[in-house]
């Protein structure tokens, strides 16, 4: 790499604007295959209940229907999901019961979609209904029905109490809380609850699979996940790992949704039995009825503080609500939420509880950091309660407590270089916080911590074309986020000398990229990058010693820069890479450079922990500081967002244009589920609001600038120190909201969403009669 | 939604139409901007024997004539939104058309499309009738004017008969010292539903007393209506605060809203109470300044 | 039963055979092979599935085929002539506008539309206009910084 960085850190447009532009992309709704069939699938609509008979003839027997599937076409002994965490605990087609209403009981492939739809109405399930629990505490009470049929055991879950229907417990403690308690002078305790929203992809879930005659499976799917895909259906369909083939299409968004196993795995059951391709899609109806939410969370938090600010203790106890099935992100999660509560400010004394328990609603997965808006709403708009209370301004408490570089986190953990406090600072000196506002205004800032999935391997291979263009081909892919396409040639352009036009991106074909472990956890510039770093320099190296025995300088004295092999003092004595990439075709063969990435996870104390702790440590943790002003109507309860500020610690900044971007998008999604989003169930499980009209995404009119500032210098192991980039952001808006409305009208609202009616109703609660 | 043979009919006059309404009646769907109708399509199934596209009707236009202003049932949402003559006389149609779903929907949706689907939160309704509205029907037989507080019968049901077509809607001319507005409570600015629409026309005498009132309300009852007493509170008192008070809590009881996904009852019929005494105030400040912008 | 529709996309004339209930959206992807209109809910709600209609932005999913028989239809393969990007469209790639780019085609054609009607656009104008694209990927800044742009290069 040359001296300073030539390329990082510039405002370059992303390798795939041009075709998106045009409207040429294909993205996975857009694939088709000749031949190919439609599939509509059968949901449960019951929330709760056994299945006593699927009557398929009427489907199977209308013409152009070439296939009905139901659990009964699993095979024996395997059908169960099996996701990036192993294997779980729901069947890809109900077996025996359904537990939310959503869930797919069988599913059809006709000639066209009106068939399939057409079919899919003539299959009769016949039901025997159980009692219904939608309420995670009512489904933890002693003598509830047990939603998995069987109590759930102490090995699966950690959970060795009495309450039912827990299907992880994580525990987190150090210290002594009790202790910290009596050396508090002031103790807040309160409780909060978050909403169940949706990644809202505009793009539909699609899976387009084609059984080969070896009995191999091809999918084109628009997946986070290939390579896990890829084994998940391995795993379902008894097949080796080489007869399974994900081709990652281009994607209309993700956001952790498309990061499951269900609609691909379904489509491949049908292109078996059909013996042609499968197109599934789901319905937008589907979408937001029974595929993977946010999971909705009950807390009860109890602070300590001194005097001066200092937190003496912190105790929190959560319910994290997962639906029907522990899932494939459910009981990963409960641990993460005692990590990330006692991640930003310092107190040795906590006493961390999560549940993540069952209920008869849509099974929760991963949506844009999984468990932090909830978590951080929580905390957040206890500390600033606490300052209230302290009659300390929320600010300085905050700074005051604020870890940083090299303390230990309760996990055990030294933390890495954390960019909370500078974060902060900046963030209230672009609100002007502490200014005056006019009458029902307020400011108000939250916290975000979020970590980088870096544990999780990634690789790349890099190859010179022989005219200087070089083909960087990665098993990740771009689910719009632009870390494939936006950050990845900017790294091959400053590692090898070549303009970010000059590098061509092949995206995840499982059959031909090296693994890669998916677009999850912020981690694809971090990890992904990495091994494009370690591949160009395997290459550069090749090309380094060629260029050394063609100009006849040691290595040493050479660069590359320019698209050729410079002398560094004489720029003008060079050889270009097209000419050593042509040369090498005939002798030694291409100039292949190849790299692998995975970090270490950082030493931490299991000790600390009891019960099922999987995430106990946070790789290069990120801080997301957010200022908001907003102007509330106190008459109507509307809040208007008046000046929004979001400062993000990213160590280093690759492609500032895609920073600000994926930083804009977080921000906009944290403000659907603060005011606008949530999905909504009636007494009998049924969700009242599956579609676009009633489940409210943010439109532009609804949304104000966001005023990004990127801190950077605090640095992690990402390329050129950067850390993940996509999730942090979509953590503290819920809270900033929150505690600017509380600050405009002196009423704090602890449930999400801020709704119109519910900030009026605790209004009117507080006018009184 | 599968196709058992549907029929496509596209007459270019209203008594080409009207003899094919005549002849089909309920088995035909009517289909003008559609945006109602392939929802039904869709959600429930409903397929007609026969698709009668009436969108090539001379029924697009917005204009004065004969002393009233004539709106074809087809002049689109849009169409509305942008007409100076609205803007500048009939500011509560301009007001409601502004934010009636996405600019796309407007560029579809006609106003006959949205007064004949006749669902309680019909957004062009409260409007019309705040400015005294008529419905025009056609069939092969007759022509008839309904005012449009009778048209309504319950959610999704009017007078309309089978064999009818809305052709047109007719209002009194407005006068220079009349102000109207139209507001509407909901929780995005744009796209939802309301949860509670009220439309106001205020006449005033020197600026001062209140002449004629007319409120109407939207998505508080299983039909679009008019708030009679709230009017009549109103009538020869000064145009202030303390009279648009008192009107607006008998807009309140008026209302008789249900609970539903969007909101409760009990918020909808205070927020008809809060956006009654800004719809009146809006339309007071309207008609004293006689400008329109 | 199909009926002929007679429809003129990107100033070409396409003639074809089509059931009363298809929707513009479904034929100019299935049967014209028209693929930049996306899909995103079938209920005119995203606007992904947005076009030209006589000039005029509309959710095709709630257009019948049928409807656009004897009109204009612009869909964003349009835009582009010989090659070279349309202002618009420059202007969406050199602002980081698009991410996901599902709805870019749509966010695009409303842009051109009220460019058209309104050359020199308030933020607030260009935002009104925008309502009916929804995007989830961008907070919709840099799309609105890319029509501003794009309305100034053509001054």
């Amino acid at each position: 790499m040359a001296q300073e960085a030539s390329v990082i850190g510039k405002r370059v447009p992303r390798s795939d604007a041009l075709e998106k532009v045009t409207g040429k992309t294909v993205y996975g709704f857009d694939f088709k295959l000749p031949g190919m069939l439609h599939t509509k699938l059968l949901w449960s609509e019951r929330a709760h209940a056994r299945i006593l008979a699927i009557h398929t003839a009427g489907a199977e027997s209308l013409s152009g229907v070439r296939a009905v599937v139901t659990a009964a076409d699993l095979q024996e002994g395997r059908g169960k999901i099996r996701g990036v965490f192993g294997p779980t605990d729901r069947w890809l087609l109900a077996r025996g019961k359904v537990r939310f209403v959503g869930e797919p009981v069988a599913a059809v492939v006709a000639e066209s979609e009106e068939l399939a739809f057409e079919a899919a109405r003539q299959i009769r399930v016949e039901y025997d209904p159980l009692p219904i629990l939608l309420d995670p505490e009512e489904a933890m009470r002693e003598g509830a029905p047990w939603i998995a049929d069987v109590p759930i055991e102490a090995s699966a879950s950690g959970y060795k109490g009495s309450a039912r229907n827990v299907c992880a417990y994580a525990r987190l403690r150090n210290g002594d809380v009790e202790a910290g308690f009596r050396e508090a002078d002031l103790i807040h305790e309160d409780e909060y609850e978050t909403n169940m929203v949706h990644q809202g992809y505009i793009e539909p879930t699609v899976a387009v699979a084609r059984a080969e005659a070896d009995g191999g499976l091809t999918i084109w799917t628009n997946t986070q996940i290939p390579f896990f895909l890829r084994g998940g259906i391995a795993q379902l369909f008894a097949l080796p790992l080489t007869r399974v083939r994900v081709i990652a299409t281009h994607c209309g968004g993700a956001f952790g949704g498309k990061a499951g196993t269900l609609c691909a795995a379904i489509a491949c059951l049908l292109a078996r039995k059909a013996q042609r391709p499968v197109r599934l899609a789901f319905t937008r109806e589907e979408e937001l009825t029974a595929t993977f939410p946010r999971h909705p969370t009950r807390y009860r938090l109890k602070m300590g503080v001194k005097r001066d600010g200092t937190i003496t203790a912190l105790q929190a106890r959560c319910l994290q609500d997962t639906g029907g099935y522990a899932g494939e992100f459910g009981p990963p999660q409960a641990s993460k939420i005692n990590l990330l509560m006692s991640a930003p400010y310092r107190t040795e004394n906590v006493d961390l509880e999560a549940f993540t328990v069952l209920t008869n609603k849509t099974d929760c997965g991963a949506m844009r950091a999984p468990l932090g808006p909830q978590t951080f709403f929580a905390l957040e708009s206890h500390i600033d309660a606490v300052a209230e209370r302290l009659g300390m301004d929320p600010l300085d408490l905050r700074l005051k407590n604020a870890r940083e570089k090299g303390e230990m986190h309760p996990t055990g953990q030294v933390l890495g270089d954390l960019g909370l406090k500078d974060a902060l600072r900046a963030v209230g000196k672009a609100i002007g916080w502490g200014r005056e506002v006019g009458p029902n205004r307020g400011l108000g800032l939250a916290v975000g911590i979020w970590y980088t999935g870096a544990t999780l391997g990634a690789s790349a291979y890099v190859k010179l074309n022989e005219d200087g263009t070089v083909g960087l081909i990665v098993g990740g892919s771009d689910t719009g986020a632009g870390a494939v396409f936006g950050g990845l040639p900017l790294i091959v352009a400053e590692e090898l000398g070549v303009e970010p036009v000059e590098v061509f991106v092949e995206q995840a074909d499982t059959a031909l990229s090296p693994w890669d472990s998916g677009s999850v956890s912020s981690r694809t510039t971090y990890s992904l990058g990495n091994a494009v770093i370690a591949a160009c320099r395997d290459a550069r190296q090749q090309l380094l010693a060629m260029g050394a025995s063609r100009l006849g300088f040691p290595e040493e004295q050479l660069e590359l820069r320019g698209k050729a092999v410079r002398v560094t003092a004489e720029p003008d004595r060079a050889v270009p890479l097209a000419a050593l990439a042509l040369s090498a075709l005939v002798s030694g063969g291409q100039v292949l450079g190849r790299g692998t990435y995975v970090a270490t996870k950082p030493a931490f104390d299991p000790g600390r922990w009891e019960g099922l702790a999987m995430s106990t440590t946070l790789i290069d943790p990120a801080a997301a500081v957010h200022a908001v002003e907003v102007e509330v109507d106190p008459a109507s309860g509307r809040v208007k967002l008046l000046r929004y500020v979001a400062a993000q610690d990213v160590g280093r900044a690759i492609n500032p244009v895609g920073v600000e971007g994926q930083i804009e998008g977080a921000v906009s999604a944290g403000i659907g589920q603060a005011l606008f989003e949530e999905i909504v169930f009636d007494g009998e499980g049924r969700v009242l609001n599956p579609s676009l009209l009633d489940y409210r995404l943010p439109s532009a009119v609804d949304l104000p600038r966001v005023e990004v500032l990127l801190v950077e210098g605090h640095l992690g192991g990402g390329p050129y120190g950067a850390k993940g980039v996509g999730e942090p952001s979509g953590i503290p808006p819920p809270a900033a909201i929150a505690n600017a409305i509380a600050r405009a009208t002196g009423v704090r609202v602890k449930t999400l969403p801020l709704s119109s009616e519910n900030l009026w109703r605790a209004l009117s609660e507080r006018r009184g009669p | 939604m599968s196709a058992p043979d549907v029929e496509y009919l596209r007459p270019s006059t209203v008594e080409e139409a009207a003899a094919l309404l005549e002849r089909y009646r309920d088995r035909a769907m009517l289909v003008a901007g559609a945006t109602d109708l392939l929802l039904d399509m869709r959600f429930k199934n409903l397929l007609p024997q026969c698709l009668l596209d009436i969108s090539r009707l001379p029924l697009n236009y917005i204009r004065e004539e004969d002393g009233e202003l004539a709106l074809g049932a087809l002049a689109t949402i849009g169409a509305m939104e942008r007409s100076d003559l609205l803007r500048r006389r009939y500011e509560t149609l301009v007001d409601a058309a502004r934010n009636f779903g996405s600019p796309q929907i407007r560029n579809l949706a006609t106003l006959g499309g949205n007064i004949g689907h006749a669902t309680p939160s019909a957004e062009m309704a409260p409007p019309l009738l705040a400015l005294d509205a008529r419905v025009r029907l056609v069939s092969a037989r007759k022509k008839r004017d309904v005012p449009l507080e009778a048209f309504f019968t319950g959610p999704g049901r009017t007078v309309r008969e089978p064999d009818e077509i809305i052709a047109e809607f007719r209002l009194p001319v407005s006068l220079r010292s009349r102000g109207t507005a139209y507001l509407r409570h909901c929780a995005r600015e744009t796209l939802d539903i309301a949860i509670v629409g009220v439309a106001c026309s205020l006449s005033l005498d020197d600026g001062e007393r209140i002449r004629g009132a007319r409120i109407a309300l939207g998505a508080v009852a299983p039909t679009p209506i008019r708030a009679s007493e709230a009017e009549e509170v109103l009538r020869g008192k000064v145009a202030e605060e303390a009279a648009f008070a008192r009107a607006a809590e008998l807009a309140a009881v008026a209302s008789r809203p249900i609970s539903d996904v969007r909101a409760s009852a009990s918020y909808r019929q205070e927020m008809v109470r809060v956006y009654t005494t800004r719809a009146l105030t809006l339309a007071a400040q309207r008609a004293r300044t006689g400008e329109r912008g | 039963m199909k009926y002929r529709v007679r429809v003129r996309v990107n100033g070409e004339e396409y003639e074809a055979q089509a059931e009363p209930h298809l929707t513009l959206v479904t034929f100019l992807r299935d049967q014209l092979g028209l693929l930049g209109t996306k899909w995103g809910c079938g209920t005119g709600d995203c606007g992904a599935c947005t076009v030209l209609l006589d000039g005029r932005p509309v959710t095709s999913c709630m257009v019948l085929a049928l409807s656009a028989d004897g009109r204009e239809v612009t869909t964003i393969e349009g835009l582009a002539r010989d090659g070279k990007l349309h202002p618009i469209q420059e202007a969406f790639v050199e602002h980081g506008a698009v991410q996901c780019g599902y709805c870019t085609p749509a966010a695009i054609l409303v842009a051109k539309a009220l460019l058209e009607e309104t050359p020199s656009p308030s933020e607030d104008e260009v935002r009104r206009a925008l309502a009916g694209v929804l995007c989830r990927c961008t907070g919709y800044s840099k799309i609105i910084d890319a029509v501003l742009a794009a309305a100034s290069a053509g001054r």
